[in-house]
């Protein structure tokens, strides 16, 4: 091998790179193609499953915030018993005004409370309107006086001592702090919160057998040239480097064109949704408080990198071991 | 070198390709394997390039029972094989110059190392101005001589050539047989099947081993027709 050598190609050709930074395998194939839309699909549920739970978990967080902060004072008409009994005797016993006078009196000194209002008559039989129609007709019935209270946010509140010492100062008082809402949000809460987390993980679960099925496709249709590279001395390894970079790539693509198409989703929900709560929600998972939609933007990112981990690391995998099963002897 | 002991190869359940193989060749010499077509050359070519196991038999290649031998083991003792096929087997997507440089990057040569040595070589072997070309506007005879110097970029110990000359005019199969003979020269064992009786008869110097019926028999050295 003595012979002289000029520039390749003849004046003005390229000199060859060498095959570093190279795909060894072609790159333009069905099989990867068929991959990153079901993968790009399959980020944009994620994307958007995410997106919705942040929607409804702050949606939740809005209301529980009103519902803790707020409850209310019934003060009940006395039964004939009770009128005769104890601290009602020394009151009239058809004298509601008292009492709930010397409710405001107990509330007003409670740390517990921050401010408070007496719902008026007609306010209290405005409330009823909706389940019993006209209550004009009700004007003799003896309904409950409502104190409209609202709670110290500052301060952890004892709900069930605040009620007992109510009820020893006030007959027929009693403190309802919609616990039954609280704990029914909380509840929602959580469950939008596992709902969320069990879709992920199925995504994720289908992600996986997506890749595996795409990476034993991609080595099917390029069958001959894995036989030329093992006959050219490759080892699996280098041959799972190369699927495993093709993979690479196109998770990562897929993962970012899922996302984007999930913010184009939130944004055209921002812009068109019919009920302005969706439409709120949406701007602020897009465009909200700095703080918050860190969190937001934060977790997308996370599925961009979770899809070019799970194809990173799926493909690798399932190459080496259809490696082995394709080509178990020589 | 390579040494054959009642070797036999057999696919599935049908009859055995290949029957009591035995022959041993040393280091630096020359072969030609001849025989009529379906006479299992090209098996025969395959377990060397250890591509197939054989069914029974032993086959030692570089001192190693390759019988034997790990798959994991196997891309060590490939790289010391060049393989010219017939029907070439390039890689379309790649560049005559890449996929000349092929087994140097497997091997994890860095591309500075390599890019001087692989100019020269596709000079050597008349593709100086097809470096940058790709194998589809290749001719055949261009594509067959883009395949050998593949084959010997990495200064194998063991060439194969599997009808090296089957597509190209007499004129170029004597320039191919040429440079086998030179890389013969520089060390390297040199094996090819061939049905090309004027390729046989113009190396006087190589055995001639002839494959018939799945059964070898061997002309020594300067024998040969």
């Amino acid at each position: 091998m003595t012979a002289q050598t000029k520039k390749p190609g003849g004046w003005g050709a390229p000199v060859p790179k060498g095959l570093s930074g190279r795909n060894i395998l072609p790159r333009t194939h069905a099989p990867l193609r068929t991959f990153m839309v079901a993968m790009a699909v399959m980020t944009y549920l994620a994307a958007v499953a995410i997106g919705g739970m942040f929607m409804t978990w702050r949606a939740i967080q809005i209301w529980k915030s009103g519902v803790v902060a707020e409850a209310t004072v019934q003060i009940l008409p006395l039964s004939e018993p009770e009128q005769n009994s104890g601290k009602a005797q020394k009151l009239p016993a058809t004298d509601m005004n008292t009492r709930v006078q010397q409710a405001v009196r107990f509330l007003e000194k409670r740390p517990e409370v921050k401010s408070l209002r007496v719902l008026t008559d007609r306010e209290n039989r405005a409330l009823l309107q909706p389940w019993l129609g006209d209550v004009s007709i009700m004007q003799d019935v003896p309904l409950p006086r409502l104190i409209a209270i609202r709670l110290n946010p500052e301060r952890k509140i004892d709900i069930a001592a605040l009620d007992r010492a109510l009820r020893a100062a006030v007959p027929g008082a009693r403190l309802d702090a919609h616990g039954r809402w609280v704990r029914a949000l909380s509840h929602m809460a959580s469950t939008v919160f596992w709902l969320g987390l069990g879709i992920l993980a199925a995504i994720i679960i289908a992600a996986v057998v997506l890749v595996v099925h795409a990476a034993r496709a991609a080595l099917e249709s390029n069958r001959e040239t894995i036989e030329v590279l093992h006959l050219v001395g490759a080892r699996d390894s280098f041959i799972a480097r190369q699927v495993q970079r093709l993979f690479l790539r196109a998770g990562f693509l897929a993962g970012m064109l899922g996302v984007a198409a999930a913010w184009l989703t939130f944004a055209l929900l921002a812009l068109l949704a019919p009920a302005e709560g969706i439409r709120e929600g949406a701007w602020q998972l897009l465009f909200g408080a700095p703080e918050k939609i860190a969190y937001h933007y934060g977790a997308w990112l996370i599925i961009v990198l979770t899809a070019t981990t799970i194809s990173l690391l799926s493909a690798r995998t399932a190459a080496m071991r259809i490696l082995a099963e394709m080509f178990a002897e020589p | 070198m390579i040494t054959l002991e009642n070797v036999g190869v057999r696919y599935g359940t049908g009859p055995e390709i290949l029957r009591d193989v035995s022959f041993r060749l040393a280091k630096g010499e020359m072969a030609f394997l001849t025989g009529p077509s379906g006479a299992g050359k090209t098996t025969l070519l395959r377990l060397l390039y250890l591509a197939l196991r054989p069914t029974r038999g032993l086959i030692r290649l570089f001192g190693e029972d390759v019988t034997a031998v790990s798959r994991a083991r196997l891309p060590e003792l490939r790289r010391r094989i060049g393989v010219v096929f017939q029907d070439f087997r390039l890689l379309d997507h790649l560049t005559t110059f890449e996929n000349v440089a092929l087994p140097l990057h497997v091997a994890g040569v860095r591309a500075d190392e390599y890019r001087d040595n692989i100019l020269e070589l596709l000079e050597w072997v008349g593709l100086g101005d097809h470096v940058n070309a790709y194998p589809r506007v290749l001719s055949g005879g261009e594509r067959q001589r883009a395949a050998i110097a593949r084959a010997i970029v990495s200064k194998p110990h063991l060439l194969l050539a599997d009808e090296p000359t089957g597509n190209v005019d007499p004129q170029l199969a004597r320039r191919l047989l040429r440079l086998f003979v030179e890389l013969n020269r520089l060390g390297t064992t040199v094996i090819i099947a061939t049905h090309d009786a004027s390729l046989i008869a113009a190396t006087p110097g190589a055995r001639v081993m002839t494959l018939h019926q799945g059964r070898l028999s061997i002309t020594p050295a300067g024998e040969a027709a």
